[in-house]
Protein backbone atom coordinates (compact mmCIF):
# COMPACT_ATOMS: atom_id res chain seq x y z
CA UNK A 1 0.00 0.00 0.00
CA UNK A 2 2.74 2.40 1.06
CA UNK A 3 4.37 1.48 -2.18
CA UNK A 4 1.08 2.86 -4.06
CA UNK A 5 1.06 6.43 -2.38
CA UNK A 6 4.08 7.90 -3.71
CA UNK A 7 3.21 7.59 -7.23
CA UNK A 8 -0.34 8.51 -6.49
CA UNK A 9 0.49 11.64 -4.89
CA UNK A 10 3.20 12.35 -7.36
CA UNK A 11 0.61 11.77 -10.30
CA UNK A 12 -2.24 13.96 -8.43
CA UNK A 13 0.77 16.68 -7.99
CA UNK A 14 0.96 16.99 -11.58
CA UNK A 15 -2.34 16.43 -12.77
CA UNK A 16 -3.21 19.81 -10.15
CA UNK A 17 0.30 21.45 -11.56
CA UNK A 18 -0.74 21.05 -15.17
CA UNK A 19 -4.77 22.11 -14.24
CA UNK A 20 -2.96 25.10 -12.81
CA UNK A 21 -0.32 25.87 -15.64
CA UNK A 22 -3.90 25.66 -17.87
CA UNK A 23 -5.78 27.87 -16.00
CA UNK A 24 -2.86 30.34 -16.09
CA UNK A 25 -2.47 29.75 -19.21
CA UNK A 26 -5.98 31.35 -20.16
CA UNK A 27 -6.39 34.06 -17.88
CA UNK A 28 -2.81 35.45 -19.21
CA UNK A 29 -4.52 34.93 -22.82
CA UNK A 30 -4.34 38.70 -23.83
CA UNK A 31 -6.96 40.52 -26.10
CA UNK A 32 -6.39 40.91 -29.23
CA UNK A 33 -7.73 42.90 -32.72
CA UNK A 34 -9.60 40.00 -34.26
CA UNK A 35 -10.75 41.56 -37.70
CA UNK A 36 -12.14 44.60 -39.25
CA UNK A 37 -14.40 45.14 -42.74
CA UNK A 38 -12.70 45.63 -45.95
CA UNK A 39 -14.86 48.55 -47.59
CA UNK A 40 -14.03 47.65 -51.20
CA UNK A 41 -16.82 50.06 -52.24
CA UNK A 42 -15.89 52.88 -53.43
CA UNK A 43 -17.10 56.30 -51.71
CA UNK A 44 -18.31 59.86 -52.66
CA UNK A 45 -18.46 63.16 -51.03
CA UNK A 46 -20.80 62.86 -47.89
CA UNK A 47 -21.13 59.41 -47.22
CA UNK A 48 -21.59 57.75 -44.05
CA UNK A 49 -18.75 54.87 -43.49
CA UNK A 50 -19.72 51.76 -41.36
CA UNK A 51 -16.80 50.09 -39.57
CA UNK A 52 -17.20 47.16 -37.54
CA UNK A 53 -14.49 46.18 -35.66
CA UNK A 54 -13.53 42.86 -33.61
CA UNK A 55 -11.53 42.41 -30.62
CA UNK A 56 -11.22 39.32 -28.41
CA UNK A 57 -11.45 40.75 -25.20
CA UNK A 58 -11.06 37.24 -22.75
CA UNK A 59 -13.40 38.05 -20.20
CA UNK A 60 -12.28 42.18 -20.00
CA UNK A 61 -14.52 44.97 -21.55
CA UNK A 62 -12.94 47.62 -23.42
CA UNK A 63 -12.52 50.27 -21.56
CA UNK A 64 -15.06 53.19 -22.42
CA UNK A 65 -12.85 55.91 -22.15
CA UNK A 66 -10.93 54.63 -24.71
CA UNK A 67 -13.56 54.16 -27.02
CA UNK A 68 -13.67 56.70 -29.98
CA UNK A 69 -15.89 59.47 -29.44
CA UNK A 70 -18.00 61.49 -31.82
CA UNK A 71 -16.79 64.66 -33.65
CA UNK A 72 -14.16 65.19 -36.45
CA UNK A 73 -10.81 63.60 -36.43
CA UNK A 74 -9.37 64.02 -39.48
CA UNK A 75 -9.48 66.80 -42.07
CA UNK A 76 -11.96 65.35 -44.40
CA UNK A 77 -13.80 62.81 -41.72
CA UNK A 78 -15.95 62.81 -38.83
CA UNK A 79 -17.05 60.30 -36.28
CA UNK A 80 -21.17 60.43 -36.43
CA UNK A 81 -21.88 57.40 -33.96
CA UNK A 82 -20.19 54.43 -31.57
CA UNK A 83 -21.79 51.57 -30.81
CA UNK A 84 -20.51 48.21 -29.20
CA UNK A 85 -22.00 44.64 -28.73
CA UNK A 86 -20.34 42.22 -27.07
CA UNK A 87 -21.17 38.22 -27.45
CA UNK A 88 -19.00 35.54 -25.95
CA UNK A 89 -15.89 36.86 -25.74
CA UNK A 90 -16.03 39.02 -28.43
CA UNK A 91 -16.75 42.35 -28.92
CA UNK A 92 -18.02 43.95 -31.72
CA UNK A 93 -17.19 48.11 -31.99
CA UNK A 94 -19.28 49.74 -34.85
CA UNK A 95 -18.21 53.19 -35.53
CA UNK A 96 -19.84 55.26 -38.27
CA UNK A 97 -17.89 57.84 -40.30
CA UNK A 98 -19.42 60.70 -42.22
CA UNK A 99 -16.58 61.70 -45.14
CA UNK A 100 -16.04 65.17 -46.41
CA UNK A 101 -12.83 64.25 -48.89
CA UNK A 102 -13.36 66.13 -52.15
CA UNK A 103 -11.56 64.55 -55.01
CA UNK A 104 -11.15 65.09 -58.88
CA UNK A 105 -9.98 61.82 -59.69
CA UNK A 106 -10.07 58.14 -57.73
CA UNK A 107 -8.47 58.38 -54.60
CA UNK A 108 -7.14 56.18 -51.72
CA UNK A 109 -7.02 57.84 -47.89
CA UNK A 110 -7.32 56.13 -44.51
CA UNK A 111 -9.36 56.03 -41.71
CA UNK A 112 -6.73 56.66 -39.09
CA UNK A 113 -5.96 53.54 -36.68
CA UNK A 114 -7.79 53.08 -33.20
CA UNK A 115 -6.22 52.04 -30.39
CA UNK A 116 -8.47 50.22 -27.44
CA UNK A 117 -7.67 49.91 -24.05
CA UNK A 118 -9.11 46.44 -22.61
CA UNK A 119 -9.40 45.65 -18.39
CA UNK A 120 -9.57 42.76 -16.91
CA UNK A 121 -8.87 41.29 -13.72
CA UNK A 122 -4.98 40.99 -14.24
CA UNK A 123 -4.52 45.06 -15.56
CA UNK A 124 -5.08 46.04 -19.07
CA UNK A 125 -4.02 45.57 -22.64
CA UNK A 126 -3.59 47.83 -25.23
CA UNK A 127 -5.56 46.80 -28.62
CA UNK A 128 -4.16 48.67 -31.76
CA UNK A 129 -6.28 48.59 -34.93
CA UNK A 130 -5.17 49.29 -38.11
CA UNK A 131 -5.86 52.05 -40.17
CA UNK A 132 -8.56 51.39 -42.64
CA UNK A 133 -8.02 52.41 -46.36
CA UNK A 134 -11.22 53.80 -48.40
CA UNK A 135 -11.15 54.62 -51.66
CA UNK A 136 -13.03 58.02 -53.26
CA UNK A 137 -14.70 58.94 -56.48
CA UNK A 138 -15.68 61.84 -57.63
CA UNK A 139 -19.33 63.35 -58.17
CA UNK A 140 -18.56 65.99 -60.86
CA UNK A 141 -17.32 64.18 -63.93
CA UNK A 142 -13.54 64.15 -64.08
CA UNK A 143 -12.38 66.69 -67.20
CA UNK A 144 -14.70 69.30 -66.26
CA UNK A 145 -13.09 72.81 -65.54
CA UNK A 146 -14.31 74.63 -63.23
CA UNK A 147 -15.52 77.67 -64.72
CA UNK A 148 -17.97 75.23 -66.41
CA UNK A 149 -19.37 73.21 -63.63
CA UNK A 150 -22.87 74.06 -63.03
CA UNK A 151 -23.38 74.80 -58.67
CA UNK A 152 -26.92 73.04 -57.74
CA UNK A 153 -29.27 76.13 -57.20
CA UNK A 154 -30.70 77.15 -53.96
CA UNK A 155 -34.15 75.47 -52.59
CA UNK A 156 -37.62 77.17 -52.24
CA UNK A 157 -39.37 77.50 -49.18
CA UNK A 158 -42.10 74.75 -48.98
CA UNK A 159 -45.70 75.77 -48.61
CA UNK A 160 -47.16 74.16 -45.27
CA UNK A 161 -49.53 71.24 -45.07
CA UNK A 162 -52.29 71.76 -44.24
CA UNK A 163 -52.86 68.31 -42.10
CA UNK A 164 -53.95 67.00 -39.73
CA UNK A 165 -55.65 70.56 -39.33
CA UNK A 166 -58.17 69.76 -41.81
CA UNK A 167 -58.45 65.95 -40.57
CA UNK A 168 -59.73 67.50 -36.69
CA UNK A 169 -61.96 70.29 -38.55
CA UNK A 170 -63.66 67.03 -40.30
CA UNK A 171 -63.70 65.35 -36.99
CA UNK A 172 -64.95 68.26 -35.25
CA UNK A 173 -67.85 69.57 -37.88
CA UNK A 174 -68.59 65.73 -38.05
CA UNK A 175 -69.33 65.81 -34.57
CA UNK A 176 -70.92 68.60 -33.91
CA UNK A 177 -73.22 67.40 -37.23
CA UNK A 178 -73.93 64.44 -35.22
CA UNK A 179 -74.77 66.36 -31.86
CA UNK A 180 -76.34 68.77 -33.58
CA UNK A 181 -78.85 66.17 -35.20
CA UNK A 182 -79.11 64.08 -32.06
CA UNK A 183 -80.56 67.24 -30.41
CA UNK A 184 -82.70 68.44 -33.20
CA UNK A 185 -84.21 64.91 -33.25
CA UNK A 186 -85.11 65.19 -29.20
CA UNK A 187 -87.09 68.49 -29.58
CA UNK A 188 -88.62 66.90 -32.53
CA UNK A 189 -87.34 69.40 -35.21
CA UNK A 190 -86.25 67.08 -37.41
CA UNK A 191 -89.62 65.84 -39.21
CA UNK A 192 -87.66 63.32 -41.27
CA UNK A 193 -86.88 61.22 -38.87
CA UNK A 194 -88.89 62.52 -36.08
CA UNK A 195 -91.02 59.36 -36.65
CA UNK A 196 -95.12 59.41 -35.76
CA UNK A 197 -95.45 62.41 -33.60
CA UNK A 198 -99.19 62.76 -32.42
CA UNK A 199 -99.19 66.12 -30.84
CA UNK A 200 -97.23 67.55 -33.58
CA UNK A 201 -100.11 66.46 -36.06
CA UNK A 202 -102.54 67.64 -33.88
CA UNK A 203 -101.38 71.13 -33.59
CA UNK A 204 -100.88 71.65 -37.25
CA UNK A 205 -104.77 70.07 -37.71
CA UNK A 206 -105.89 72.42 -34.92
CA UNK A 207 -104.70 75.28 -36.40
CA UNK A 208 -106.86 74.85 -39.45
CA UNK A 209 -109.97 74.96 -37.05
CA UNK A 210 -109.12 78.57 -36.25
CA UNK A 211 -111.74 80.24 -38.17
CA UNK A 212 -114.09 77.86 -38.14
CA UNK A 213 -117.63 79.15 -36.44
CA UNK A 214 -117.31 76.24 -33.33
CA UNK A 215 -114.05 74.25 -33.31
CA UNK A 216 -114.42 72.91 -29.50
CA UNK A 217 -115.86 69.00 -30.75
CA UNK A 218 -113.19 69.06 -33.30
CA UNK A 219 -110.46 70.12 -31.61
CA UNK A 220 -111.50 67.49 -28.65
CA UNK A 221 -111.40 64.88 -31.34
CA UNK A 222 -108.40 65.62 -32.91
CA UNK A 223 -106.78 66.13 -29.32
CA UNK A 224 -108.23 62.58 -28.71
CA UNK A 225 -106.82 61.34 -31.36
CA UNK A 226 -103.36 62.09 -30.55
CA UNK A 227 -103.86 61.11 -26.80
CA UNK A 228 -104.52 57.60 -28.45
CA UNK A 229 -102.17 57.19 -31.17
CA UNK A 230 -99.70 57.60 -28.52
CA UNK A 231 -101.03 55.39 -26.24
CA UNK A 232 -101.54 52.86 -28.54
CA UNK A 233 -104.88 52.37 -27.07
CA UNK A 234 -107.84 54.85 -26.65
CA UNK A 235 -107.24 56.71 -23.56
CA UNK A 236 -110.48 57.41 -21.15
CA UNK A 237 -110.24 59.84 -17.73
CA UNK A 238 -109.95 56.98 -15.85
CA UNK A 239 -106.77 55.61 -17.81
CA UNK A 240 -105.25 58.20 -17.50
CA UNK A 241 -102.91 57.72 -14.88
CA UNK A 242 -101.82 54.13 -16.46
CA UNK A 243 -100.90 56.50 -19.18
CA UNK A 244 -98.59 59.04 -17.31
CA UNK A 245 -96.95 55.86 -15.74
CA UNK A 246 -96.18 54.86 -19.24
CA UNK A 247 -95.73 58.36 -21.00
CA UNK A 248 -93.92 59.65 -17.90
CA UNK A 249 -92.74 62.74 -20.38
CA UNK A 250 -95.91 63.89 -19.84
CA UNK A 251 -96.12 64.19 -16.03
CA UNK A 252 -96.01 67.70 -16.32
CA UNK A 253 -98.97 67.98 -18.21
CA UNK A 254 -101.27 66.00 -15.84
CA UNK A 255 -103.49 69.06 -14.31
CA UNK A 256 -104.04 69.94 -17.98
CA UNK A 257 -105.04 66.35 -18.94
CA UNK A 258 -107.85 66.32 -16.48
CA UNK A 259 -109.10 69.51 -16.95
CA UNK A 260 -109.38 68.38 -20.67
CA UNK A 261 -110.68 65.37 -19.70
CA UNK A 262 -113.51 67.07 -18.31
CA UNK A 263 -113.99 69.33 -20.71
CA UNK A 264 -114.62 66.76 -23.03
CA UNK A 265 -117.04 65.44 -21.45
CA UNK A 266 -118.77 67.62 -20.27
CA UNK A 267 -118.68 69.10 -24.02
CA UNK A 268 -119.70 65.92 -25.50
CA UNK A 269 -121.69 64.42 -22.83
CA UNK A 270 -123.66 67.59 -21.38
CA UNK A 271 -124.11 70.04 -24.01
CA UNK A 272 -121.65 71.99 -22.67
CA UNK A 273 -120.24 75.42 -24.39
CA UNK A 274 -117.31 75.39 -26.20
CA UNK A 275 -116.33 78.49 -25.34
CA UNK A 276 -112.57 78.37 -24.70
CA UNK A 277 -111.99 74.54 -25.28
CA UNK A 278 -110.29 75.13 -29.13
CA UNK A 279 -107.82 77.90 -27.15
CA UNK A 280 -107.00 75.50 -24.16
CA UNK A 281 -107.01 72.53 -26.44
CA UNK A 282 -104.49 74.69 -28.71
CA UNK A 283 -102.41 75.33 -25.74
CA UNK A 284 -102.21 71.77 -24.40
CA UNK A 285 -101.19 70.00 -27.76
CA UNK A 286 -98.67 72.75 -28.25
CA UNK A 287 -97.46 71.48 -24.36
CA UNK A 288 -97.60 68.03 -25.37
CA UNK A 289 -95.51 68.74 -28.66
CA UNK A 290 -92.68 70.27 -26.51
CA UNK A 291 -92.16 67.23 -24.23
CA UNK A 292 -93.23 64.24 -26.81
CA UNK A 293 -90.01 64.39 -28.32
CA UNK A 294 -88.35 63.62 -25.20
CA UNK A 295 -89.60 59.86 -25.39
CA UNK A 296 -86.71 57.28 -24.44
CA UNK B 1 -84.27 62.33 -16.48
CA UNK B 2 -82.42 59.98 -19.01
CA UNK B 3 -83.36 61.88 -21.72
CA UNK B 4 -82.15 64.90 -19.89
CA UNK B 5 -79.02 63.26 -19.83
CA UNK B 6 -78.51 62.33 -23.36
CA UNK B 7 -79.75 65.70 -23.97
CA UNK B 8 -76.58 67.07 -21.30
CA UNK B 9 -74.61 64.88 -23.10
CA UNK B 10 -75.18 65.89 -26.80
CA UNK B 11 -74.92 69.52 -25.65
CA UNK B 12 -71.40 68.46 -23.96
CA UNK B 13 -70.46 66.59 -27.50
CA UNK B 14 -71.75 69.57 -29.58
CA UNK B 15 -69.57 72.11 -27.66
CA UNK B 16 -66.66 69.82 -27.31
CA UNK B 17 -67.15 69.72 -31.76
CA UNK B 18 -67.25 73.22 -32.07
CA UNK B 19 -64.00 74.03 -29.90
CA UNK B 20 -62.32 71.43 -32.09
CA UNK B 21 -63.71 72.98 -35.15
CA UNK B 22 -62.74 76.39 -34.22
CA UNK B 23 -59.05 75.52 -33.13
CA UNK B 24 -58.36 73.43 -36.30
CA UNK B 25 -60.13 76.15 -38.34
CA UNK B 26 -58.21 78.77 -36.79
CA UNK B 27 -54.94 76.59 -37.68
CA UNK B 28 -55.93 76.19 -41.08
CA UNK B 29 -56.54 79.87 -41.75
CA UNK B 30 -53.07 80.44 -40.66
CA UNK B 31 -51.39 77.70 -42.44
CA UNK B 32 -53.39 79.22 -45.75
CA UNK B 33 -52.48 82.54 -44.82
CA UNK B 34 -48.65 81.70 -44.16
CA UNK B 35 -48.59 79.72 -47.86
CA UNK B 36 -50.15 83.02 -49.47
CA UNK B 37 -46.96 84.45 -48.25
CA UNK B 38 -44.69 81.73 -48.99
CA UNK B 39 -45.95 82.03 -52.71
CA UNK B 40 -45.90 85.86 -52.82
CA UNK B 41 -43.35 87.09 -49.87
CA UNK B 42 -42.56 90.08 -51.85
CA UNK B 43 -44.20 92.32 -49.77
CA UNK B 44 -43.41 90.41 -46.44
CA UNK B 45 -41.58 92.63 -43.61
CA UNK B 46 -40.42 90.30 -41.58
CA UNK B 47 -40.26 90.16 -37.80
CA UNK B 48 -40.44 87.92 -34.96
CA UNK B 49 -43.62 86.72 -35.41
CA UNK B 50 -42.85 85.86 -39.07
CA UNK B 51 -42.74 81.91 -39.52
CA UNK B 52 -39.66 80.51 -40.33
CA UNK B 53 -40.56 79.33 -43.73
CA UNK B 54 -42.15 82.47 -44.66
CA UNK B 55 -38.35 83.99 -43.91
CA UNK B 56 -36.70 81.60 -46.10
CA UNK B 57 -39.57 82.26 -48.76
CA UNK B 58 -38.73 85.81 -48.55
CA UNK B 59 -34.54 85.27 -48.47
CA UNK B 60 -34.72 83.17 -51.58
CA UNK B 61 -36.92 85.91 -53.41
CA UNK B 62 -33.92 88.30 -52.43
CA UNK B 63 -31.19 86.32 -53.31
CA UNK B 64 -33.33 85.82 -56.71
CA UNK B 65 -33.35 89.49 -57.18
CA UNK B 66 -29.68 89.69 -56.16
CA UNK B 67 -29.23 91.15 -52.91
CA UNK B 68 -27.93 87.96 -51.35
CA UNK B 69 -26.37 89.78 -48.48
CA UNK B 70 -29.78 90.26 -47.21
CA UNK B 71 -31.05 86.86 -47.87
CA UNK B 72 -28.08 85.70 -45.97
CA UNK B 73 -28.78 88.31 -43.50
CA UNK B 74 -32.22 86.68 -42.79
CA UNK B 75 -30.72 83.40 -43.31
CA UNK B 76 -28.65 83.62 -39.86
CA UNK B 77 -31.87 84.62 -38.02
CA UNK B 78 -33.56 80.82 -38.94
CA UNK B 79 -30.60 78.37 -39.07
CA UNK B 80 -31.26 77.75 -35.39
CA UNK B 81 -34.47 76.68 -35.76
CA UNK B 82 -35.64 73.14 -34.10
CA UNK B 83 -36.82 71.35 -37.53
CA UNK B 84 -33.99 69.53 -38.61
CA UNK B 85 -35.04 69.09 -42.11
CA UNK B 86 -35.62 72.89 -42.23
CA UNK B 87 -32.71 73.04 -40.66
CA UNK B 88 -30.93 71.48 -43.32
CA UNK B 89 -32.42 73.28 -46.19
CA UNK B 90 -31.45 76.82 -44.82
CA UNK B 91 -27.82 75.50 -43.97
CA UNK B 92 -27.69 74.67 -48.01
CA UNK B 93 -29.19 77.48 -48.94
CA UNK B 94 -26.50 79.93 -47.31
CA UNK B 95 -23.82 77.25 -48.28
CA UNK B 96 -24.61 77.14 -51.75
CA UNK B 97 -24.99 81.46 -51.80
CA UNK B 98 -21.69 81.27 -50.17
CA UNK B 99 -20.37 78.73 -52.89
CA UNK B 100 -22.09 80.81 -55.55
CA UNK B 101 -20.67 84.50 -54.85
CA UNK B 102 -16.90 82.57 -54.10
CA UNK B 103 -16.99 81.04 -57.77
CA UNK B 104 -17.99 83.77 -59.14
CA UNK B 105 -14.82 85.51 -57.78
CA UNK B 106 -12.17 82.73 -58.52
CA UNK B 107 -13.72 82.24 -61.91
CA UNK B 108 -13.82 85.61 -62.62
CA UNK B 109 -10.36 87.29 -60.55
CA UNK B 110 -8.68 84.30 -59.57
CA UNK B 111 -6.15 84.52 -56.82
CA UNK B 112 -6.18 88.37 -57.02
CA UNK B 113 -9.52 87.71 -54.71
CA UNK B 114 -7.83 85.35 -52.72
CA UNK B 115 -8.60 86.32 -49.47
CA UNK B 116 -12.04 86.98 -50.24
CA UNK B 117 -12.64 83.31 -51.61
CA UNK B 118 -10.91 81.70 -49.42
CA UNK B 119 -13.37 83.00 -46.79
CA UNK B 120 -16.34 82.71 -48.71
CA UNK B 121 -15.26 79.02 -49.63
CA UNK B 122 -15.02 78.30 -45.93
CA UNK B 123 -18.21 79.59 -45.01
CA UNK B 124 -19.43 77.81 -48.26
CA UNK B 125 -18.21 74.29 -46.75
CA UNK B 126 -19.13 74.92 -43.17
CA UNK B 127 -22.84 74.76 -44.31
CA UNK B 128 -22.74 72.24 -46.53
CA UNK B 129 -21.00 70.04 -44.37
CA UNK B 130 -23.54 70.85 -41.73
CA UNK B 131 -26.57 69.86 -44.42
CA UNK B 132 -24.83 66.99 -44.83
CA UNK B 133 -24.49 65.99 -41.61
CA UNK B 134 -28.66 66.52 -41.35
CA UNK B 135 -29.47 64.95 -44.16
CA UNK B 136 -26.36 62.81 -45.65
CA UNK B 137 -28.24 61.57 -48.76
CA UNK B 138 -28.28 64.94 -49.90
CA UNK B 139 -27.28 64.54 -53.49
CA UNK B 140 -27.14 68.66 -54.21
CA UNK B 141 -25.51 69.41 -51.02
CA UNK B 142 -23.33 66.33 -52.01
CA UNK B 143 -22.52 68.09 -55.49
CA UNK B 144 -21.78 71.89 -54.28
CA UNK B 145 -19.62 70.64 -51.43
CA UNK B 146 -17.34 68.43 -53.95
CA UNK B 147 -17.12 72.07 -56.05
CA UNK B 148 -16.30 73.83 -52.67
CA UNK B 149 -13.12 71.33 -52.64
CA UNK B 150 -12.52 71.75 -55.83
CA UNK B 151 -12.37 75.79 -56.23
CA UNK B 152 -10.55 76.10 -52.72
CA UNK B 153 -7.65 78.46 -53.90
CA UNK B 154 -4.30 76.59 -52.92
CA UNK B 155 -2.38 78.07 -49.76
CA UNK B 156 -0.98 80.97 -50.67
CA UNK B 157 2.94 81.12 -50.78
CA UNK B 158 4.83 82.86 -48.07
CA UNK B 159 6.36 85.90 -49.70
CA UNK B 160 10.08 85.59 -49.93
CA UNK B 161 12.20 88.20 -47.88
CA UNK B 162 13.52 91.22 -50.21
CA UNK B 163 16.29 91.68 -48.49
CA UNK B 164 19.63 90.28 -49.59
CA UNK B 165 23.07 91.16 -47.95
CA UNK B 166 25.75 91.47 -50.36
CA UNK B 167 28.47 91.89 -47.74
CA UNK B 168 29.78 89.07 -46.06
CA UNK B 169 29.30 90.04 -42.83
CA UNK B 170 27.66 92.37 -41.32
CA UNK B 171 30.66 93.42 -38.96
CA UNK B 172 31.69 94.90 -42.42
CA UNK B 173 28.85 97.49 -42.59
CA UNK B 174 30.15 98.77 -39.64
CA UNK B 175 31.22 102.51 -40.26
CA UNK B 176 35.27 102.75 -39.22
CA UNK B 177 36.92 105.31 -37.15
CA UNK B 178 37.98 108.10 -39.88
CA UNK B 179 41.67 107.71 -39.89
CA UNK B 180 42.02 103.88 -39.40
CA UNK B 181 42.13 104.26 -35.73
CA UNK B 182 41.58 101.61 -33.63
Amino acid sequence: MRKLTLPLASLLAVVVTFAWVLRANDRTVPARFESQDGHTATHTMGDLITRDVVVSIHGGQIDPASLPVPGPITEWAEIRKVETDSADDRTRVRITYQVFYGVRGPETAELPPLRLRVTDAGGSTLVEVPALPVSFMPLIPPGIPDEKVTIRATRPAERRPFAPYGRWLSLGVGLGAVAGFYLLWLRGLLPLFSGPLPFRRACRELQQLVNQPSPGRAACLILHRALNETAGAAVFANGLEAFLTRHPEFADLRELLDKFFALSRQLFFAEGSDDGVYAFCLKLARQARRLERRRS
Amino acid sequence: MQAKLRESAAWGLLALSLGLAGWAGYHLFVVARENAAIDDPRHIIPDEDTAPEVILAKAQTLDLGGDYQEALRLYHTIRNDPSPAFRQRVHYNMGTIYLREAASLWNSRGVLEYARVNALVALAKENLKEALRLRPDDQDARFNLEYAFRITPPPKEKEKANWQGTKSSVFSTLPGIPGGGP
